[in-house]
């Protein structure tokens, strides 16, 4: 038998999904960038005002100061610094610039080792095949593992939407277990390397950004389960 | 010699040091600004009745909101501090008593007033068995010709657990330190293979700054 919803029952599902519908998005953004070169188009649209308030009022003034920088500084006509600057810093292994964005290096100081291998298994146990892309070979890459997040907030959403709290709440759990287990543990450090790394300032930028959401997303995700568990125990 | 006598010229620390017995009956300093490995200085080592070792922290002014998590995670890195090099400390004192040694440490913390955020946190250390005693201290620090009129603060009834959340961070924060700690640590232990642990004469601090120059302040 179907328990009847109240109306307060489908709102608060309403914006629960899109509480995860918007950090899917951001997941979607941020593991796109490191995923390979940005195109000009996207450039174009990080240097806009619009994107630059939107990323201020999300991550506040301070971590989006290089993202400013970048906006008012821009040009098209240097679109080749930007591509050489992503070749240095993620995909060719050149001493001292390349950041080596796997969390098994950040974890152990070495790639493949058990951090990757739990990766690996969380995407099994969630039913995710990894397929490698470009400049993302490996399971543990930062932009794989944003796009595992990406995938499970918008299952949330979907759930939440359905209103299916319970599949909801499943898939927040895998997401908060996989912040805790592997992202928060490795995500700043990368991000203070690349910043220290970057020389132009949309990747330290970006870098800023990116510590500021896990810090921010881990928190309001842990938040939301607790509190949802918690009324699930009361009803 | 009694703390009112010489307030001017003491600090906190020294006029807290004097005044031992009115937090607790059968409180005796051990020890007063004790390095650590990282810089943040002990104000005040004491010993219990039982010959327990007793972190007595200072807060001399509210501790800000946003300042809490990082005043808690320095408290919580001498109290470890303490526990890890108590072997070397208790060799370091003139009368060894390790029939006792095996207790853990206690913290007293000593502040004009603790920020309501701060419960939740000693909560939990509580939780962890780490006896802690709060003290309320006047501000600004007594002056010459009173008596410090301290007072132990009651643990409030209710304390909101730390969330998931706040609990995760502070353990990383926290593994981030002793990360710290073991590398400064092996790199002193390399520069000088004797170096055992705390030292009276205080070896540890001064190897650091050799190395490490004015390096991080405690406080």
């Amino acid at each position: 038998m179907t328990k009847q919803l109240s109306r307060k029952d489908k709102q608060e599902f309403t914006a629960l999904a899109e509480i995860a519908e918007g950090r899917a998005n951001l997941y979607r953004f941020f593991g796109g960038f490191y995923g390979d070169v940005p195109t000009k188009k996207s450039l174009a649209k990080m240097a806009s005002d619009e994107f630059v308030a939107e990323m201020t009022g999300l991550f506040g003034k301070r971590a989006t100061q290089p993202l400013r920088t970048f906006a008012e500084k821009y040009k098209p006509a240097e679109y080749d610094t930007v591509v050489r600057e992503y070749q240095e810093l993620f995909v060719v292994p050149i001493e001292r610039k390349f950041v080596t964005p796997y969390e098994s290096v950040y974890l152990t100081g070495l790639m493949l080792q058990d951090p990757h291998a739990q990766v690996k298994k969380s995407y099994e146990k969630a039913g995710v095949s990894f397929a490698p892309a470009k400049a993302v070979n490996l399971e543990d890459h930062i932009s794989g593992e944003m796009g595992f997040m990406q995938y499970l907030a918008a299952q949330e959403s979907k759930a939440w939407k359905k209103s299916k709290p319970s599949s909801a709440l499943n898939f927040l759990r895998y997401e908060v277990d996989f912040l805790e287990n592997h992202m928060t543990l490795w995500i700043n450090d990368f991000c203070e390397k690349l910043e220290g790394y970057a020389i132009i300032p949309i990747y330290k930028g970006i870098a800023k950004m990116t510590a500021k959401f896990i810090d921010l997303d881990y928190t309001q995700a842990a938040d939301i389960l607790e509190a949802e568990e918690k009324r699930d125990v009361n009803k | 010699m009694t703390a009112t006598t010489n307030a001017k010229e003491k600090d906190l620390t020294d006029i807290v040091a004097c005044n031992l017995e009115r937090l607790e009956p059968g409180l005796t300093v051990f020890d007063t600004r004790v390095p650590t490995v990282l810089g943040h200085e002990i104000d005040i080592l004491a010993l219990d009745k039982i010959k327990r070792l007793t972190l007595v922290a200072i807060w001399p002014k509210k501790v800000p909101g946003r300042q809490v998590v990082k005043e808690i995670l320095a408290l919580f890195y001498r109290w470890n501090f303490i526990s890890d090099f108590k072997e070397d400390l208790w060799a370091a004192a003139d009368e060894r008593e390790v029939t006792l040694a095996l207790r853990p440490p206690r913290i007293i913390l000593l502040t004009p007033e603790l920020p309501p955020t701060a419960w939740p946190y000693l909560n939990w250390m509580r939780e962890c068995h780490i006896k802690i005693s709060v003290f309320s201290l006047d501000e600004p620090a007594p002056a010459n010709g009173k008596e410090p009129d301290w007072q132990k603060v009651e643990w409030p009834e209710k304390i909101k657990p730390l969330s998931r959340a706040l609990l995760h961070k502070f353990n990383l924060d926290n593994v981030k330190i002793v990360n710290e700690q073991r590398i400064v640590w092996e790199a002193l232990i390399a520069q000088d293979p004797l170096l055992n642990g705390y030292s009276k004469d205080r070896r540890l601090a001064a190897a650091r700054k050799e190395m490490f120059g004015k390096g991080k302040e405690g406080k």
